[in-house]
């Protein structure tokens, strides 16, 4: 299981991924990313949506209500463009922090080696 | 999705409704929006039906579905946080703004629309809530006036008061006088003392350019004086004002009255025909909140030398006048207690263990000396800390009153606002703007009734002021933290006058209220009567008190003294050379047919002063005690009418008399230790100087009934000594025409003496020293008077409504026959029901308290008759009776047709 901090902090990057991959709305989010994840990373509705909440009002998102084929409503978000240069960022930020743990892991490089 | 409906017969379990439910939990979250549910719900949905694909029931899947939501109780707030994290307010945005600036105008419109649509309560509020702020503020201003006594001298905080108690043969006394030889030998050895001003009053008569006048409360004093006490000149400044003898400092008013101008230094002023003085400053008059007031300050040196005078100021036995020192910044005044102790011990101590007697110095502060100081012959007349304890708490209490009131009022009248209420809701308004609402206009209201108030105040200031014997002005009304508090008093009762019914009215549900039938605020009585009740129970308090009060005062002022105080006229003689071969005068006196017995004596009934050490033949100096001290002339007993029990009266058919001899009272006999059996015996003021006891006068109340009788000596004293000491002249006058006699006796005592006809009834004066318990009675008549209208306000609102309440109930009775007398009675009885039971409540209280915290000051009083609280009992009833029956009177006598017609 992953630390409650951890998955906090991967959240918003995660979400901003998802979607720049094109508009999803929040069940098939949370679905993605159980299916990607293996089950291994378990997300709840109750924190998906404050935090889409947030985002779009942040300007990172933008959504949309839809009629859905069975007249269900559902509501799209998508990347605007302040998210996408926020996903790059953020890709990069992880790609940082996973680089200088695959460092700090790897004996080869340690200075001792 | 299946179709809920079809399995609505079998299965207990509905998914929709199951939904619906769970929506409603969610709707109740104020953070969640109509949005965010919608996207919820298809969340929900989307979940159940993947659950439900894999297998599970409908109700499995539900389940499961939402004990994701299990956490859901912090959903609303993720949602309010994710929006609010920036911007300003802490208002999920799912909610109008508390606030709206555009309905501001409607909420006034509406606020004055109900003030112009029910007067007569707005009436009845509005003079309730100012009536009782005015008292309020008026008391608040005495209370604050009486707390600033002396704290405008700049070094208030390092003076005091030199106090002193003493022992002397097992009577203590603390006072406010001491010797003034200590104050030097103080200064010297101790390190705190900074400074001390030494204070001796006289009454000198002034001659300036051969005008006379007659000067009261003139001080010789130190040149410390201005170094401890901060006052302003006018001329003059404090270094050089007393520095030299033969200064003297007037204030602004002498100034005038001497001179008729303050431009006066360097003229001269001749005291007594004695001796001259210069003008070396002028001051602005002593503030009246200063715990001594004096017209004028003379350099003690320029009497310091006169044999006479230092022989008092420099001997420690003799306490002198009243004596302030100014300690050094940070100094321990009980450090400097111990350190007195010592120098007492060193300069005194030899006299003190021969005589056995105590004598302890220890300092008064300076704030303290108006309303706690406990010490005998202070210099001007103080106050008292537990009137302004009781008057607080009346002011808060009257204060209360008219809350209630409010709010009573209020809450009665808010049947009328029920469909407003619903109305509102029904439009989106939330509880905390109705809330609000209320509140604001309950503001507004106190406000209007503040302003309303501080006219009254404004009003009745000047009688108040005659009252109490201040001179507050409205303006102490302005400075510093006044405002302030006062819109802390306007915003606390606006919000305390508007609580309930704010909170009341912004509960009633709408679906219930549009109806109409409720809120016709019947079910609240019993709360409203709990609050009139309370109102009545102050009230009876407060008036309870006043009759008691005044009972005591007029038991004092009538009580039989022991002596006969009627037509006795008294002379203050201030002039000792007037009062040489005074008995010329008072033979001159007698001629006149209209006076009787004429006496001179150093003190009178109710003006007493002298205390001296008895002692006793016989007996060891250790039993030696001080006792009340008068020297008279031959005619003193026959004057005043004063019974003798054992022995006889001084008499000049003795001649052993004339060499001075005793009367003592009862009190003192039995001090003695000899009882009756004293006659013949011989005591004396010192040792070698014994002399008979010729008779024993029964005990008659010499001082205020609020003490007891204490032991008493006159010495008879030959006429020279007299001269001396006896400072009134006493003439007993017949029945006859006054004001002829009176003017007669002011002709011959214009014959003997420059100085003014000072003069004044035996009776009045022992009046006067209730004054005090005199002038709090009028006090507190006046504010239970208002206590009581107030009460008698809310007591009419509510009668007026719950009469209208009922009008149709009255319309069906009196149409079923009631008489209207019988219509009256009912709605009477049920107001005077809690008017009782106030009685009940109020009567033992104010009994309790008063006998307990006031009456218990006087060693003489009367107990609290039965009468006393049958008529309060009667009183409040009365009042009440008055208050309620028009307005029932009025509901009874209305035709049935018009309250019947009326839908």
């Amino acid at each position: 299981m992953l630390s409650k901090t951890l998955v906090a902090a991967s959240t918003k990057p995660l979400v901003l991924t998802i979607l720049r991959n094109g508009e999803n709305y929040g069940y098939q989010i949370i679905q993605s990313v159980r299916r990607i994840s293996g089950g291994r990373l378990e997300w709840s509705e109750p924190m998906l949506y404050p935090l889409l909440q947030r985002m779009e009002k942040d300007g990172l998102i933008k959504s949309k209500w839809k009629i859905t084929g069975n007249k269900r409503l559902r509501k799209y978000y998508r990347l605007t463009e302040k998210g996408i240069k926020e996903q790059e960022k953020e890709k990069a930020q992880w790609s940082m922090i996973n680089e200088i743990f695959g460092q700090v892991l790897n004996p080869a490089i340690t200075p001792e080696g | 999705m299946s179709d809920p409906s079809k399995e609505k017969k079998n299965v207990p379990f509905d998914l929709e409704q199951a939904i619906a439910r769970w929506l409603k939990l969610l709707r109740s979250k104020p953070a969640i929006q109509d949005g965010d549910l919608a996207e919820l719900e298809g969340y929900l949905r989307e979940k159940i039906e993947d659950l439900v694909g894999q297998g599970l029931s409908e109700e499995a899947a539900f389940k499961a579905a939402e004990s994701e939501f299990a956490p859901g109780e912090a959903l609303g707030d993720d949602y309010f946080r994710a929006r609010n994290t920036s911007g300003f307010g802490g208002r999920p945005p799912g909610q109008p703004p508390r606030f709206l600036p555009a309905l501001l105008w409607h909420y006034a419109k509406i606020a004055f629309r109900k003030l112009q649509r029910q007067r007569a309560y707005s009436f009845i509020n509005v003079a309730g809530l100012a009536v009782g702020l005015a008292a309020c503020l008026l008391i608040l201003l005495w209370v604050k006036d009486e707390l600033s006594y002396d704290r405008y001298h700049e070094k208030a905080n390092r003076i005091y008061q030199l106090a002193m108690s003493e022992e002397i043969g097992g009577a203590s006394s603390e006072l406010a006088v001491t010797p003034f030889a200590s104050a030097p030998a103080f200064a010297a050895e101790i390190p705190e003392v900074e400074t001390y001003a030494r204070l001796l009053r006289g009454s000198p008569l002034a001659v300036v350019e051969g005008r006379k006048f007659d000067l009261t409360d003139i001080y010789f004093t130190d040149p410390g004086f201005f170094d401890i006490f901060s006052h302003a000149f006018l001329e003059g400044n404090g270094q050089t004002a007393l520095a030299s003898p033969g200064a003297l400092v007037l204030t602004e008013e002498t100034a005038r009255k001497l001179f008729g101008q303050t431009d006066v230094l360097g003229r001269t002023v001749n005291f007594n025909n004695d001796y001259n003085l210069k003008v070396t400053a002028v001051i602005k008059n002593v503030p009246t909140n200063s715990h001594f007031q004096f017209n004028g300050l003379v350099s003690l040196g320029t009497v310091a030398n006169r044999a006479e005078i230092r022989e008092v100021i420099e001997d420690w036995s003799r306490v002198t006048g009243w004596v302030y020192i100014l300690l050094k910044d940070r100094a321990d005044p009980r450090a400097v207690k111990a350190k007195m102790a010592a120098v007492t011990l060193k300069y005194y101590g030899e006299n003190l263990r021969q005589s056995g007697s105590k004598m302890d110095f220890w300092l008064q502060p300076l704030t303290d000396i108006h309303l706690r100081s406990r010490l005998e012959g202070e210099i001007g007349s103080t106050g008292d800390i537990r009137y302004v304890y009781v008057f607080s708490l009346i002011a808060a209490f009257i204060l209360v009153l008219a809350c209630i009131n409010f709010m009573n009022l209020a809450t009665a009248r808010s049947a009328g606002r029920g469909k407003e209420v619903g109305l509102r809701k029904v439009m989106g308004v939330r509880r905390g703007n109705l809330i609000l609402q209320f509140m604001g206009e309950s503001v507004l209201l106190a406000a209007l009734a503040s302003v309303i108030a501080v006219v009254l105040v404004g009003l009745t200031l000047p009688s108040f002021n005659r009252l109490a014997e201040k001179t507050i002005s409205l303006s102490s009304l302005v400075g510093g933290g006044s405002i302030l508090a006062l819109a802390g008093l306007i915003l606390l009762t606006g919000v305390l006058g508007g609580s309930y019914p704010a909170l009341f009215m912004s509960a009633f549900k709408p679906a219930v209220v549009l109806k109409g039938n409720v809120g016709r605020g019947v079910k609240r009585a019993s709360f409203r009567s709990i609050l009139v009740v309370f109102q009545f129970s102050i009230s009876i308090v407060l008036m309870a008190g006043t009759l008691i009060v005044f009972s005591q005062t007029r038991f004092m002022k009538t009580r039989d003294l022991g002596f006969d105080k009627e037509q006795v006229l008294v002379v203050n003689t201030r002039d000792a050379a007037a009062r040489r071969g005074a008995e010329a005068l008072t033979g001159n006196l007698k001629s006149n047919a209209n006076i009787g017995e004429v006496t001179l004596s150093s003190g009178v009934p109710g003006r007493v002063y002298s205390m001296l050490v008895i002692n006793m033949e016989g007996r060891p100096e250790q039993e030696s005690f001080p006792a009340w001290t008068a020297w008279s002339d031959f005619d003193f007993v026959k004057t005043y009418g004063i019974t003798i029990i054992r022995g006889r009266d001084f008499s000049r058919s003795f001649t052993s008399d004339s060499g001075g001899v005793f009367l003592i009272n009862e009190t003192a006999a039995r001090r003695m230790g000899w009882g009756l059996e004293a006659v013949g015996r011989r005591i004396g003021f010192d040792t070698d100087d014994m002399r008979e006891i010729v008779g024993i006068m029964k005990d008659f109340h010499y001082h205020s009934l609020k003490g007891p009788i204490e032991p008493l000596v006159v010495r008879l004293s030959p006429a020279a000594d007299l001269a001396r000491h006896a400072q009134f002249l006493s003439l007993k006058l017949q029945k006859g025409d006054i004001p002829a006699t009176l003017a007669f006796v002011k002709d011959k005592w214009a014959e003997r003496s420059e100085r003014g006809f000072d003069f004044f009834f035996a009776d009045e004066n022992f009046d006067a020293l209730y004054w005090r318990e005199e002038q709090i009675g009028k006090i507190i008549t006046a504010f239970a008077a208002m206590a009581v209208f107030v009460a008698c306000l809310g007591l009419f609102g509510l009668a007026s409504f719950a009469a209208e309440q009922r009008t149709k109930e009255i319309g069906v009775r009196k149409v079923l026959g009631a008489s209207e007398a019988g219509l009256a009675a009912l709605l009477s009885k049920e107001f005077l029901k809690w008017v009782l039971l106030a009685n009940a409540l109020g009567l033992p209280t104010a009994y309790f308290i008063i006998s307990r915290y006031w009456l218990s000051n006087f060693a003489y009083r009367s107990a609290p008759g039965i009468l006393i609280f049958l008529l309060v009992a009667g009183l409040s009833l009365f009042i009440a009776l008055l208050t309620v029956c028009g307005q029932a009177i009025r509901a009874a006598v209305a035709n049935p047709v018009d309250s019947l017609r009326y839908e």
